[in-house]
């Protein structure tokens, strides 16, 4: 199967989620192999993921804790 | 006693939300707090799922000790789990409803942690709770929580890169400059891309924020996400790949900016 640049940039995620056929597949591997065009986008795809499970949340305030604290003491209480 | 008001969808079907199977239909609406099993699967813990089970055994060490009154495990399960939660709550029913879904969602969950049996990850049940009492909150509110998520825009013509950035024959004219020539190793961990990372996630439409935050911030498995979201396998890949694009491309215009 002949792949594009465009259509590739499409395949990326199915690809990655191992949902391509095999002629997908070898298509893919045939075009990033000598295109790196497209091999500089698939790694930019790859960082992008990558930075997106360091990121961080926001800290969780004392007041909320100690809330939060409170409600599981009264639930376990009634349970109880 | 205290006893939450549970879904009245959660009932019945409870159990045949775990299979995982593609063909599931897309609007499925999974059990708050009933077990991970499908239906007619044995309940016994040694019977199926050992691998499964393995993989949260850190999960049911945890809600052993929550059950068992640990103030430390309390500590660890919030700090863990708070910030996520409001994250898909703002997702889910906005600034308005978050901080409403995810009190509620701890209310369930502090009552519902002696039925949690490790078939899924802490998480992933915290988050389906979650996703439920969004929906509860939504009707409630007569607000619409953007459940609907195959209704996020024209998804399936959504290209994942500016078409004007190719020729008439698919090839680049327009195309991407390598980020490492231009910037230090290791610059995505940097902390300005977490915050520009965070600011286009929040303008990504629901449906991509979503699948986004729970696959990659979260990093729960496909599967799961698609259960925490009631969505098809197809569609949030669909989801996922466009999400992913526009913060490649939102990252690109960050870096080479000017
Ligand atoms: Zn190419």
């Amino acid at each position: 199967m002949l792949v594009t640049c465009c259509q590739l940039t499409e395949m990326i995620t199915d690809r990655k989620e191992g949902k391509l056929s095999s002629e997908q597949e070898e298509g893919c591997a045939r075009h990033l192999a000598w295109c790196d065009r497209c091999r500089t986008y698939l790694r930019q795809m790859e960082l992008t993921v990558d930075a997106l499970r360091g990121i961080p949340g926001e800290p969780l305030h004392d007041e909320v804790r100690a809330a939060l604290f409170a409600q599981f003491q009264r639930r376990k209480t009634a349970a109880d | 006693m205290l006893r939450v008001s549970h879904d009245s969808s959660a009932g019945a079907g409870a159990g045949a939300a775990a299979d995982g199977t593609a063909a599931a239909p897309a609007r499925r609406v999974p059990a708050e707090t009933g077990p991970l099993v499908a239906a007619g699967e044995p309940g016994g813990a040694a019977s199926s799922a050992a691998p499964e089970c393995a993989a949260h055994g850190d999960d049911i060490a945890l809600v052993r000790r929550l059950l068992a009154g640990d103030e430390r495990a309390f500590e660890q399960l919030v700090t863990q789990l708070h910030t996520p939660m409001l994250r898909l709550a703002r997702t889910l029913a906005g600034p308005a409803g978050a901080q409403e879904v995810v009190q509620e969602t701890w209310a369930a969950v502090f009552d519902g942690l002696v039925r949690f049996e490790g078939r899924s990850a802490l998480k992933t049940w915290v988050f389906r709770i979650l996703t439920n009492r969004a929906r509860t909150w939504g009707t409630r509110e007569k607000r619409t929580v953007p459940v609907a998520w195959q209704e996020d825009g024209e998804q399936g013509s959504e290209p994942a890169v500016d078409p004007a950035r190719f020729d008439g024959t698919g090839d680049w004219v327009n195309p991407p400059v390598p980020w490492t020539e231009q910037s230090p190793e290791g610059l995505l961990l940097r902390k300005e891309i977490g915050a520009v990372l965070q600011r286009e996630i929040e303008a990504l439409v629901p449906g991509q924020r979503a699948v986004v935050l729970l696959r990659d911030v979260e990093g729960c498995p496909s599967g799961e996400v698609c259960e925490i979201l009631g969505i098809s396998e197809a569609n949030q890949r669909v989801l996922l790949h466009r999400g992913r694009s526009t913060l490649r491309t939102a990252l690109e215009r960050y870096l080479t900016r000017g």
